[in-house]
């Protein structure tokens, strides 16, 4: 069944959940705002992955998006946020593409010239991302908002219809609540 | 962690330059068609397993109605087989003399001798140990024919009378027991 955006607003769930659902269902708008409300975060967090290796990072992000879309119908909510399921699926397609990477350095190379694996290098970066993927979705975007895509607290409160406090005010609990879950996240490692 | 450190982290690790345009613009044209592609072969999937299951239910449902039913239909109450009545039952071999000599005179043109002898054969058809149906018939072909000889079909070389109806209807309760 196709869900549209206009039966979408009418689930009254919360509105990732239902835009997943719709792209689920075979919906391309749907696909489409997953899509911006997601690329330039997974795209971060393609680039810290690879250690800034740009095309490898643009590789890694396409192919996630291709992957993401291709199995959308087996991603559940209940076993976590979507971003968190994207970024699950940048670092399985980044390890893929590190060892076909690795492969044909070694065919190349001479013996006992070691490539250099980024990965592990860059672990602060990631738990960034991972810690902004457990996040709820308004503390999220408005951390995206001011971090990622560098809006004023005016453009804040315009673009999400509050007042600059309510933005201020949102704003400083997103702040505590990542500054704890990051915490969380290093303790457990 | 204070606000100085996390904004420095929030500022390291989600600022910088922005994707590619052009690189964003393909990725999402690709990750759009595999989305399509995708749908389309869930769409085929779901149809080919349907297609399956009714092919599945429609055999099933045909051999369990064949297996439902027995390979013989059971015989009516107290009627016996035509075909094992006819291979067990001893017959007269007069009355087969007298249908050999029935068809013998319906060659030859005889018909009241036809008629005469399909009398005679009834009259021999063993009651008991056979369809009743079986006398009947060959007393109802006497019967036509002696009909038919008397609607005009009789052969002008003949000169013998026929037995009446009733003489037919005698003979025929006698061999019947009646």
């Amino acid at each position: 069944m196709r869900l549209h955006m206009r039966q979408v607003r009418r689930l009254g769930q919360e509105p990732e959940t239902a835009i997943v659902i719709a792209a689920q269902g075979g919906s391309e708008p749907a696909w489409q705002k997953l899509f911006d409300l997601h690329f330039e975060p997974v795209y971060r967090f393609c680039l810290a992955l690879t250690a800034g290796r740009r095309e490898l990072a643009e590789e890694t992000a396409q192919q996630t998006f291709i992957t993401a879309a291709r199995r959308i119908a087996r991603y559940r909510s209940q076993q976590g946020a979507f971003r968190a399921w994207l970024l699950g699926i940048a670092r399985n397609r980044y390890a893929t593409l590190r060892a076909k990477e690795r492969r044909r350095q070694r065919h190349e190379s001479r013996p006992g010239q070691r490539d250099r694996d980024p990965t592990g290098e860059s672990e602060t970066d990631l738990r960034v991302h991972e810690t902004l993927a457990r996040l709820p979705l308004e503390y999220r975007r408005a951390l995206e908002s001011k971090y990622l895509k560098r809006l004023t607290m005016k453009e804040m409160a315009e673009a999400e219809g509050l007042s600059i406090e309510a933005v201020e005010s949102l704003l400083r609990r997103a702040r505590d609540r990542f500054a704890r879950v990051y915490e969380q996240m290093q303790d457990q490692d | 962690m204070n606000d100085q450190d996390l904004d420095k982290l929030l500022e390291q690790n989600l600022g910088g330059d922005p994707s590619n345009r052009v690189f964003r613009a393909r990725a999402l044209l690709d990750s759009t068609s595999a989305l399509r592609r995708a749908q389309q072969s869930r769409a085929r999937w779901r149809f080919a397993a349907l297609s399956a299951a009714a092919v599945f239910i429609a055999v099933t449902s045909f051999f369990l109605g064949r297996c439902s039913v027995p390979a013989s239909l059971p015989a009516l109450a107290g009627e016996t087989p035509v075909a094992e009545t006819m291979g067990t039952v001893p017959v007269p071999g007069e009355l087969v003399d007298w249908l050999q000599a029935a068809r013998f005179f319906r060659q030859l043109g005889m018909e009241e001798r036809v008629a005469l002898a399909y009398e005679r054969a009834s009259k021999l058809v063993p009651y008991d140990g056979t369809d009743s149906t079986q006398a009947q018939d060959v007393a109802v072909a006497g019967m036509r024919w002696r009909r038919r000889q008397e609607n005009g079909h009789s052969n002008p070389a003949v000169t013998r009378t026929a037995p009446s109806a009733e003489s037919v209807k005698s003979i025929i309760a006698q061999s019947f027991g009646g």
